[in-house]
């Protein structure tokens, strides 16, 4: 598999999954931005356009949910590809983060194999 | 006939009188009070136990726990958890009724009739919605624990794919992170499981206790060595006791009590400050008093702090790790040795928790067998 290299941003507010998660990447070359809480989030979206985001769902201050609205809403992030990966595991739970317009949900624990294919494909030029 | 049934909610106090007396269909007088589960009983109700012929001055002082170990008949009872609705409280008030010899025959038999039924009605899913309630809590703590265990598994699948796959590029820092991740993990899913099995144990009745002579100076170092060892060195400050003495506890279970309680402080607190821990003698009890200077407990929580799985609005905000077990287990294992714990505001801010342990009773609680249940 023809390995890129993209601009991770991280989005978790649990160090123990940000620190293997930036590890896994950094180690298969992409760049990783860490971000511990959703308004972090946002602001290192909007600063470092990165190409793909990686976003938790249960968080401190404004929740996954919130952070993808608040991500689409905005013309600088929208066409950023957002992916879940979070321990909610509800149905209910994945059709709301896909109805937002998440590009892939991954449900911890995840393979680390799938988590680089899934942001491959989520970083696919369109069209 | 006489009875005593002491529960802390007056409103359901009076609903079980109820049931009994219609249930009953006999003479019989009760009288129902409120005892909360930590209250100790004060002389204001020394009148109402002398009219039902109990001898208020051996339970002075007693709260409602030691008040039904030490009156072991069915004529007293005490439901200082008053999370059983009144239906099953006068189910076992009845049930308790119905083995004694020495009481009328016709109240054995009307409490039996009544059990009978009840019984019946329940085990015909006569209360589907009491089913429902429980199909759906029970759905609600398997969530919660699998929710746990989901962030020690993905350190786990991460880094051993990390390890098989990319060692030849990591740094010896990294390869050292790595390590102390996994061990973090570890433990994290150990103490999961070990407050899953306890929950399991109290449950079921079957935690058994194994007292020895122990200082209360011995028990809080252990408790705070333990809680450094889990990351919170320096968080704790440990008061000088004016007096020296000996209890006779699990160690064990005691310890586990304070550690739970020293953990809730040390999360709940800025990281910068102290959680001061310290213990004294009052009278027949090893008083134990944990302070902090968190965000304190909101008012409409402070009474479900120490119900299992309760997770307060500062933990789900803060998303804090963990089932909402460790005070549930600490307010179980103090009340098996006839003890008492009790969380209150500080002026100012903050939380101070007090333990109670009787000294003398701690033997007579455990028992001369060692284990208790």
């Amino acid at each position: 598999m023809e390995e890129q290299k993209f601009k991770v941003l991280v989005v978790d507010d649990d160090p123990g999954i940000v620190k293997v998660i930036g590890i896994i990447l950094s180690t298969h070359g992409h760049e990783v931005i860490k971000a511990h809480n959703g308004n972090e989030g946002l602001e290192l979206a909007g600063r470092e356009k990165p190409d793909v985001i990686l976003l938790d769902i249960m968080m401190p201050d404004i929740d996954g949910y919130e952070v993808i609205k608040r991500l689409k809403g905005n013309p600088d992030t929208a066409q950023i590809p957002v992916i879940f990966v979070t321990a909610k595991t509800t149905p209910d739970a994945i059709q709301q983060g896909r109805s937002l317009g998440a590009a892939a949900y991954i449900i911890k624990p995840f393979n680390p194999e799938t988590l680089l294919e899934k942001i491959n494909e989520a970083c696919k030029p369109t069209g | 006939m006489n009875i005593l049934v002491l529960i802390p909610d007056r409103d359901k106090a009076e609903k079980v009188k109820e049931i009994l007396e219609r249930a009953l269909r006999l003479n019989v007088e009760f009288a129902i009070d409120t005892l909360e589960a930590n209250e100790k009983l004060k002389t204001s109700k020394f009148d109402l136990f002398a009219c039902f012929g109990f001898d208020a001055k051996e339970i002075l002082g007693l709260n409602a726990f030691a008040i039904q170990e030490k009156e072991a008949r069915p004529a007293i009872l005490a439901f200082p958890q008053s999370e059983e609705d009144e239906n099953l409280i006068a189910l076992r008030l009845a049930s308790s009724l119905i083995p004694d010899e020495s009481l009328d025959s016709d109240l054995r038999k009307s409490a039996l009739e009544f059990l009978n039924e009840n019984v019946s009605e329940r085990e015909a899913g006569a209360k589907p919605e009491a089913k429902q309630r429980n199909a759906e809590e029970l759905s609600r703590l398997i969530e919660i624990a699998a929710h746990e265990i989901r962030h020690p598994a993905t350190v786990f699948k991460g880094y051993s794919y990390i390890l098989r796959e990319q060692a030849s590029e990591l740094t010896p820092e990294i390869f050292e992170e790595a390590l102390t991740s996994i061990e973090q993990a570890s433990d994290r899913l150990a103490h999961l499981v070990n407050e899953l099995l306890d929950t399991a144990r109290i449950e079921s009745g079957k935690a058994d206790l194994c007292s020895k002579e122990i200082s209360p100076e011995a028990i809080i170092l252990r408790a705070v060595r333990e809680m450094e060892m889990r990351g919170y060195e320096g968080r704790f400050s440990i008061e000088e006791s004016e007096e020296e003495f000996i209890i006779h506890v699990d160690a064990e279970k005691i310890k586990m009590a304070i550690s739970a309680i020293l953990d809730n402080a040390a999360r709940y607190s800025p990281p910068e400050s102290k959680v001061i821990i310290g213990y004294e003698r009052s009278g027949n009890e090893a008083i134990f008093r944990v302070s902090d200077t968190g965000s304190g407990i909101r008012k409409d929580e402070i009474g479900k702090i120490f119900q299992p799985f309760f997770k307060g609005s500062a933990a789900i905000e803060r998303k804090m790790p963990g089932l909402g077990l460790g005070l549930y287990i600490a307010k179980s294992y103090v009340e098996m040795h006839g003890g008492w714990i009790e969380a209150k505001q500080k002026k100012g801010g903050g939380t101070v928790f007090v333990v109670g342990i009787p000294i003398e009773s701690s033997d007579q609680a455990i028992g001369e067998s060692g284990s208790a249940s």
